[in-house]
């Protein structure tokens, strides 16, 4: 079990989270000294459901890093996005703190240090 | 007879277990989750529970008889083609995407392992290998009449009743809210659409005998006598003896003829039982007595039940899926939205009241 810290560009520190799932982290969080990666955040609330632990991923948009992400963690994929591979209706995505704008595509750009939240959005209740 | 019942609710799925005379809750899975359905499949003692987790989405889970639960695949629907179109009621894009699992059933018995699951907006699915994973029928979603499908009970279209032809598990009839009743005869390669007979009221004259425009809110088949079907319908009672091909339409039914399930005695094919609302408009018991009918005479005459149930302010919706029978015909359990759980062991003579402490019911199994 690992331990790791992210921080948001905005230098707001988070708490800690546990990378207890060693298949998930393996082939995302590059080694030391390795070009930065976007770092990846899920809400709490999934996690009860389907572990989700923070992991870095390199991608140039939202659908790049978060098919990373589901490739390493297949069961997450339907908590996140529906049958059609777009988000799903109460589910929201922030880039660097800006909600995205293409829910269905995901094409929203994401640079190499950008910090990725996935959150329940409030439209669901 | 069934000792176990699972009671799928808003805030977990129970079980209710006879034990020395006196059924009671035994236990309590996913709570605080809504769980809309269950599935318990006497071939193989297993339990299946649909799960709608809002946000993140409708799940399908699996016990193993005596085991506990895990998550398997959810019937998915297949990619929309690229500049495809297909509008909902209001002109907004149909998402081809699992809304909620609406109907669970088990395959036949020569059919070990398969599964049927009837979804909003529509897809019907079956797998093969325990819901392992899952395909489409699409004969039935591809058919150009499903595009005539309207909202019923949600604001998508869906299927909430699938009958296995117990003579041959390739005969296969759904109920589809609102789109009619719809057979197949060769396992759900190809399917035609039935139902002559029924009525409805709440379209304009002109359709109101069109089979499509049918709001079936349940229907049941009978095991030993699988020509008769019955169907509680948005504004009537239908019965069928020819497998749903034609209906004839029970009036005068008191206190009601609306309502949303509808079960029939495994070997008795002329008997049934229903859960009277006052109407489609004051969807409450008439006169805050809840009650069941049944008729055991193919629907000539009724015997209203309200033995052991509430008949005093009682303003319980029982759901389509919240009434059950039993294998062996006798007993029969109901669940309502405001979480009462009554079971009777003679047919309904009488109830006794487990519960009326749950959360909101949707389906009620016998297990």
């Amino acid at each position: 079990v690992q331990s790791a810290r992210i921080r948001r560009g905005s230098g707001v520190q988070f708490r800690s989270f546990n990378l207890s799932n060693k298949l998930i982290c393996r082939g995302i969080i590059g080694p030391k000294g390795a070009p930065p990666m976007a770092k990846v955040v899920f809400t709490a609330n999934i996690q009860r459901l389907v572990p989700c632990p923070a992991v870095e991923a390199a991608g140039a948009t939202v659908r790049d890093v978060l098919e990373k992400v589901f490739a390493e963690n297949p069961r997450a994929r339907g908590y996140v996005l529906d049958d059609q591979s777009a988000l799903r209706k109460h589910i929201a995505v922030f880039v660097d703190g800006a909600m995205i704008h293409d829910r269905v595509r995901l094409s929203d750009p994401v640079g190499a240090a950008s910090a990725v939240y996935v959150f329940q959005a409030l439209s669901g209740g | 007879m069934s000792d176990t019942l699972l009671i799928s609710t808003r805030k977990g799925l129970f079980t209710v277990a006879r034990r020395s005379g006196e059924w009671a809750i035994a236990g309590v899975d996913f709570l605080g989750d809504n769980v809309t359905l269950a599935l318990a499949d006497a071939r193989d003692g297993a339990r299946y529970a649909a799960l709608d987790h809002g946000h993140f989405g409708v799940k399908l889970h699996r016990a193993e008889k005596d085991g506990g639960w895990e998550e398997i695949a959810a019937p998915a629907y297949p990619p929309k083609p690229e500049g495809y179109e297909e509008k909902d009621l209001w002109g907004r894009p149909l998402n081809w995407s699992t809304a909620r699992i609406w109907a669970l059933e088990a395959g036949g018995p020569d059919e070990a392992g398969t599964i049927w699951c009837g979804t909003l907006p529509g897809g019907l699915f079956r797998s093969k290998d325990r819901g392992a994973s899952w395909e489409m029928m699409r004969g039935l979603w591809d058919h150009p009449k499903r595009k005539q499908w309207m909202p019923g009970g949600a604001d998508l279209p869906g299927i909430h009743s699938i009958c296995i032809d117990p003579r041959d598990s390739r005969r296969v009839t759904v109920g589809v809210s609102t789109g009619g009743i719809w057979a197949s005869e060769d396992g759900g390669a190809s399917w035609a659409l039935r139902g002559e007979g029924m009525r409805a009221e709440y379209v304009a004259p002109e359709l109101a005998h069109d089979p499509i425009a049918q709001d079936v809110h349940r229907l049941a088949q009978c095991a030993a006598d699988p020509r008769r079907m019955w169907v509680q319908h948005h504004n009537g009672i239908f019965v069928s003896s020819d497998e749903g091909r034609t209906f004839t339409e029970i009036k005068d039914v008191e206190p009601s003829v609306f309502g949303f399930p509808v079960v029939v005695h495994p070997r008795q094919p002329d008997t049934a039982w229903f859960v009277p609302e006052i109407k489609d408009e004051k969807r409450i018991p008439r006169g805050g007595k809840l009650v069941v009918t049944r008729t055991r005479d193919a629907g000539k005459s009724f015997d209203v039940l309200t033995s052991g149930l509430p008949q005093s302010h009682a303003y319980d919706i029982v759901y389509r899926h919240a009434l059950a029978l039993d294998a062996d015909g006798e007993r029969l359990a109901l669940g309502s939205t405001t979480g009462g759980l009554w079971v009777s062991e003679n047919q309904g003579d009488s109830f006794a009241c487990v519960t009326h402490t749950l959360p909101p019911v949707y389906a009620v199994a016998f297990a």
